[in-house]
């Protein structure tokens, strides 16, 4: 293993355990006397519980616990720390549920058997409310209230604001208004969640979750259980995908803690798939009302974007998601003048979250459609239009985020290229005998500088331990949960201090044994903030270690040491040096035994409200149409991407063609499909994600730049690409068949009853609907 | 619960006769019933090393296909598909390799699912089912064995053994179609055509639809349309436009009623077209 | 209700009392503890209970435990021979990208391995319609199309020709040299 590993294919450091099958998930572990936990959910959208009456389930043999809302601390929680007041949810119902699965009691047993029969046995009486199942009627004047704190189900507003409107829209010499609504999608991740939680003789908790975010649900539960933060230990195992998903403290890790606590055995919670794709986080649902002005030749002169987002009965991640899907909207292109306006609004469903590509597949899906259609309407090629107006570096949306480094301008030319887009797209659409080629481009945020979470800690942080037998231990909170972290942040040690990959191990996602603090895995943050952090530990040994040596050997410290090839040395005299092992001993020796640890840090400062620097992306989707049938083919996707320079190559194509799997479905087949606020396909025979025989070939490039602000120059590259690739294969799919789509997923079913002029069920009849945002309250 | 695994045909037909007693065979629906409440059986009857049930046997004038054959082995088999290409076709696109792997052909048809692919193509082709009880064998034509969603004409202690085919003559063709929502789905709608061309005509045909009626629907306004018949752009055309009308699909979370018989005119034109063009082997 | 069963899984013999309807996933889980066999959706619509059954690939979550007596079932604690002795299927995963959470991997690997014990050269479409039962929701099946790539021209190479026909349940990769799988990388 060559010990300059930055920028190389380096295989997953956890491959091994995964491959042979040795690798723990949370539901895989289990410890002696263990409990088996169930949860009870509500059959009804929106009730009070008029009565409760757990006796018969606590009765039955086997049954250690029964719990109900009114068992715990009446304390709400939520993500959003920073404001209280939008903290609404409470691990088990006190008095009222609000959608199909909203947790009203828990149960812990033997085994799994006899928790299933137990709840059977709790009796509910559920007093029916008027429910609310979609925006209109959530906003309705006298619509039923979700929560009394919030009269008017809109729980979050946002805006944001820069340049003069009216003027561009005055000046502007084509001016297109349009309606999009998006679905709601599950993250569909294949590890459905699970949690063990053990308590110690004080009642203090070890608990083991399939989370992204260890230090989110650790201040979570402490301050749910009223205990202090660091009474709760979570140790995060393998994790079996997130995709935001699994960036909340949720109700199974309340209740598996409550119930360790009072009973004193560990107590295991692992759901369904049914109940995850039933009551599970999912993606906002969204109508976008946007208005753009452009010049005759093709020149943006204004912007007005109004969304309203279905956060169905809480809010979890909705407050960011009301402020990025604005953000989102504002990038990608130069916008002389620019308004946003967006709702968060309460509905008796199944919360929306954060789910990857946060804000952003929603918002591009509506600019990049919109783009498509007004270069059609200015007869200007699509890419030209955008490479006319393509944000570069330097930009920015005034008072929000700067951009730093874009290669956007590059990846749209590139990405022209290799799909041979000037020739293919010539001509007309539904001229191709049902083949077509459609563009969809994407940026995205490389973590997140808004202090949602209120941390009082930095944003990342990292200690690595130098040995004097030539090992280096890296230990962080950072989060794998697959998409590779733990291997690009022992990469950039490695380089960092000369050694190879084989020489590092690693402790991360534990809460107990990593420096505090790390806000988790979301938002693309990881590579940049955690990297960083380890970047900075690193370079604090180096130091030392430099320092020795330059002793030892007479050598300018600044300008001659080199840590490479295992070796501590000068760069001109390679001679001189010693390995990096003895240098450690050296610098322990003369420390008197002290070891050689470095710490490090990350907390972005003064980078706007959004994040540090923006990823960039271009994508074009070939597909088949079948005019017949109406079904969609998506023969190969090209990618050209700036995610800065890239560490690992194949870790990058892994991200780009896991994107396109995702914004597939999402484009095609993928909803959670809703009646009288039941979600009727919650099974994987109902959900269609595209698998092994629908996916497209996928060719990718990357656009290098260097960031920076990145650790060896690198962006995000883990988010990005999803939002391109809805909007790239519904342009496709209007090249090849005519029919634009404004709605998303283009069924089959749907896109033959739109080609045969039945735009009933197209989704068109939603044009008309209002995205009138109300004003904002004082809130809290 | 009793479970049981008889190891040959006359011990599962006792066994099968008790009351309470339900079949096991590949399981992948009914465990999956069991498991979620839906089935609670008293005993369960496997099928596994009954080995008067396994395998496909190619006699001279018929092809017997054992109720435990999986539809892997279907797909394996190295003349079945070349005889029955609509039932190959049928078989590759059923479910995932990993269901194929578990999954019987009798356990399919006995399920009687109105989605099922493999009931259309094998009416197509003329299959008849063997049964079996304590008492008496008989045979029914496949095409009358299904009586509704998950009704057959299996009488209480009945077991279907086999399906038989007539191996087919020099000029009998075959095709099937599906269509689904991604690559691995249920049907929502099949459509499986047999058909003996005689000098460029239809001189025989069956047309089925799967997923568009409570049982597998032979299409027989279309079977008539295109008796006797050379299968020309114009009459496909008019197949295309008529075959909805036979079925009586439902609207469900998958496709809507109308969707389904339009798709049932798109896949039934194919299938006549792709039987038709079909190299005789 | 119990009965007690007999299960040959990687070769060895485990005596385990269950009831009737007791899945195999469901033992070889939390009777065995033999957890890299994955529960993902338990309706059989995932694949990542995927083990093998006398050499085929089938869903452990639709099959009952005691169907499984008699049989040899190989789990992806089978796979490899050694620590450093991999399957070259999951070799071939691990050095192509091919995973990423891993909570698909040892579904994923057994069905990619019954494919190349039947079909030593598959096409890329034979490829996907071998994978076809396994879901995965990180990697866009991409590297793991090459992996399996990889791992038949491996098997090739390790392997005399009609050796690569074996039986993955036997042990090693299809009869060849069990080593085939290289190291860690």
């Amino acid at each position: 293993m060559t010990s300059r590993p930055i920028g190389k294919d380096v295989p997953r450091v956890d491959g091994w355990a995964k491959a042979t099958g040795a690798a723990l998930y949370t539901d895989d572990l289990s410890l002696p006397g263990m409990l088996h936990g169930a949860l009870l959910r509500s059959p009804v959208p929106h009730a009070r519980i008029a009565h409760l009456d757990t006796r018969r389930a606590a009765a039955l043999p086997g049954v250690k616990a029964v719990v109900v809302g009114s068992d715990l601390p009446a304390v709400k929680y939520g993500n959003w720390r920073l404001v209280p007041t939008t903290q609404d949810e409470l691990a088990l119902a006190r008095g009222r549920v609000r959608f199909v699965g909203d947790e009203v009691a828990a149960v812990a047993a033997v085994d799994r058997d006899t928790a299933e029969e137990a709840l059977a046995l709790i009796r509910v009486e559920y007093e029916p409310l008027p429910a609310v199942f979609d925006l209109d009627a959530a906003m309705a004047a006298g619509a039923p209230v979700l929560h009394e704190a919030t009269p008017d189900n809109v729980s979050v507003t946002r805006k944001i604001a820069f340049g003069d409107l009216e003027a561009g829209f005055g000046a502007s010499d084509y001016v297109r208004e349009d309606t999009f609504t998006v679905q709601a999608v599950s993250h569909a991740y294949l590890e459905p969640c699970a949690t063990l939680a053990q308590a110690d003789d004080l009642g203090r908790i070890t608990l083991w979750t399939s989370t992204q975010t260890p230090y989110i649900v650790q201040c979570l539960l402490a301050s749910t259980l009223g205990l202090r933060e660091n009474e709760v230990r979570v140790v995060k195992p393998a994790v079996g995908g997130g995709f935001g998903g699994k960036m909340e403290l949720r109700p199974w890790d309340v209740c598996a803690a409550f119930i360790a606590r009072r009973t004193g055995k560990p107590v295991k919670f692992a759901l369904s798939r049914e109940e995850e794709l039933a009551t599970g986080r999912r993606r906002h649902p969204m109508r976008l009302r946007s208005r753009v002005g452009f010049k005759r030749d093709g020149t943006l002169m204004a912007k007005d974007l109004q969304v309203l987002l279905e956060g169905g009965a809480y809010n979890s991640m909705g407050p960011t998601a009301t402020f990025l899907v604005g953000n989102f909207g504002a990038m990608l292109y130069r916008y002389p003048a620019y308004r946003y306006a967006g709702a968060h609004v309460y509905t008796n469903h199944a919360p929306a979250g954060a789910m990857r590509g946060f804000g952003a597949p929603q918002a591009l899906f509506a600019t990049e459609t919109q783009m498509n259609m007004a270069a059609e309407a200015l007869g200007i090629d699509p890419i030209e239009l955008r490479l006319k107006n393509a944000m570069r570096p330097g930009d920015e949306i005034p008072d929000v985020a700067t951009v730093g480094t874009c290669g956007f301008a590059e990846c749209l030319e590139r990405v022209a290229e290799m799909s041979g887009w000037r020739e293919k797209r010539r001509r007309g659409p539904g001229t191709g005998g049902g083949k077509g080629l459609g563009i969809g481009c994407y940026s995205f945020i490389t973590g997140g500088v808004f202090n949602w979470f209120n941390t009082p800690y930095p944003f990342s942080a990292a200690e690595v331990r130098a040995y004097a037998d030539g090992t280096v231990h890296l230990l962080t909170m950072a989060s794998d949960i697959g998409q590779g972290s733990d291997t690009v942040l022992q990469q950039i040690l490695a380089e960092e201090l000369g050694i190879r990959m084989q020489d590092v191990q690693m402790t991360a996602g534990d809460t107990a044994m990593t420096p505090k603090g790390d806000l988790g895995t979301w938002g693309s943050r990881v590579t940049l903030m955690a990297g960083n952090a380890v970047l900075e530990a690193a370079r604090q040994v180096k130091e030392e270690l430099a320092r020795m040596v330059s002793l030892r050997f007479d050598l300018n410290v600044v300008q001659e040491v080199e840590l490479k090839d295992g070796m501590v040395r000068s760069k001109f005299r390679p001679d001189r040096g010693i390995p990096f092992a003895e240098a450690v001993a050296m610098a322990q020796k003369a420390n008197r035994g002290k070891p050689v640890v470095g710490r490090g840090t990350y907390t972005p400062r003064d980078m706007g409200l959004v994040t540090p620097t923006f990823s960039f992306g271009a994508q074009v989707a070939e597909v088949d149409v079948d005019r017949e049938t109406g079904v969609t083919r998506v023969t190969k996707v090209y990618t050209a991407h700036d995610c800065g320079t890239v560490l690992n190559p194949m870790a990058v194509d892994g991200q780009v063609h896991g994107c396109i799997q995702m914004g597939m479905g999402y484009a095609l087949s993928e909803e959670l499909v809703m009646r009288d606020g039941k979600t009727v396909n919650a099974s994987f025979l109902d959900y269609k994600m595209p698998g092994a025989l629908d996916m497209p070939e996928c060719e990718a490039v990357c656009v290098e730049t260097h960031d920076p602000r990145g650790p060896f120059g690198a962006k995000e590259t883990g988010e990005g690409p999803i939002s391109a690739t809805a909007p790239a294969i519904a342009d496709a799919v209007w090249h090849a068949s005519g029919y634009r789509a404004t709605g998303l997923p283009i069924t089959a079913e749907k896109l033959l009853a739109a080609l045969d002029g039945d735009d009933s069920i197209a989704g068109e009849r939603r044009a008309e609907a209002s995205c009138a945002i109300p004003d904002p309250r004082p809130r809290g | 619960m009793q479970y049981h695994r008889p190891t040959t045909l006359a011990e599962a037909l006792r066994l099968v006769a008790e009351p309470g007693a339900r079949v096991l065979a590949g399981g992948t629906d009914l465990v999956l019933r069991m498991r979620d409440g839906r089935e609670r059986p008293d005993a369960l009857v496997s099928l596994g090393r009954v080995a008067e049930l396994a395998g496909v046997t190619l006699g001279a004038g018929s092809v017997r296909l054992g109720a435990r054959t999986t539809l892997a082995e279907l797909v394996e088999h190295e003349e079945l598909g070349r005889l029955f290409p609509a039932l190959l076709e049928a078989a590759r696109v059923f479910g995932s390799m990993l269901v194929r792997n578990l999954a019987t052909v009798g356990g399919n048809l006995c399920n009687a699912s109105p989605c099922s692919d493999l009931a259309p193509p094998l009416i197509a082709l003329g299959a008849r089912v063997e049964l079996a009880s304590r008492e008496a064998r008989r045979e029914l034509p496949l095409g009358d064995f299904f009586v509704g969603p998950r009704e057959t004409r299996l009488a209480p202690g009945e077991l279907l053994t086999a399906v038989v085919l007539d191996r087919p003559g020099p000029r009998d063709r075959s095709a099937f179609l599906k269509h689904t929502r991604v690559t691995v789905d249920l049907a929502l709608v099949n459509v499986a055509v047999a058909l003996e061309l005689d000098r460029g005509k239809v001189a025989r045909v069956r047309a089925v639809a799967g997923a568009v009626g409570p049982t597998p629907l032979r299409l027989l306004g279309i079977e008539a349309l295109v008796a006797g018949q050379a299968l020309g752009p114009e009459l496909l055309a008019e197949v295309g436009r008529r075959a909805g009308d036979e079925v009586k699909p439902i609207s469900d979370v998958r496709a809507s009623a109308e969707y389904r018989r339009m798709l049932t005119g798109v896949l039934c034109k194919r299938a006549l077209a792709t039987a038709a063009a079909a190299e005789v082997s | 209700m119990k009965q007690t069963i007999r299960l040959r899984v990687n070769g060895d013999t485990y005596e385990v009392a269950v009831p009737p309807w007791r899945t195999l996933n469901e033992v070889l889980r939390e009777d065995l503890r033999l957890t890299g066999t994955k529960r993902g959706c338990g309706d059989g619509d995932c694949g990542a209970c995927t083990v093998l059954l006398d050499g085929r690939s089938v869903t452990s979550c639709l099959m009952l435990a005691v169907e499984a007596v008699g049989h040899e079932v190989t789990t992806v604690e089978g796979l490899a021979t050694a620590r450093d002795a991999l399957h070259p299927v999951q070799a071939e995963f691990i050095a192509a990208g091919a995973i990423q959470c891993g909570y698909c991997t040892p579904g994923m690997e057994l069905s990619a391995a019954y494919l190349l014990s039947r079909n030593p050269s598959p096409t890329d479409d034979e490829i996907r319609r071998g994978l076809s039962g396994n879901l995965c929701r990180c990697t866009g099946y991409q590297k793991i199309f090459e992996a399996v790539r990889r791992a038949s021209d491996r098997l090739k190479g390790a392997a005399p020709p009609d050796a690569a026909a074996g039986d993955p349940a036997a042990g090693g990769p299809a009869g060849g040299d069990p080593s085939g799988g290289g190291a860690r990388p």
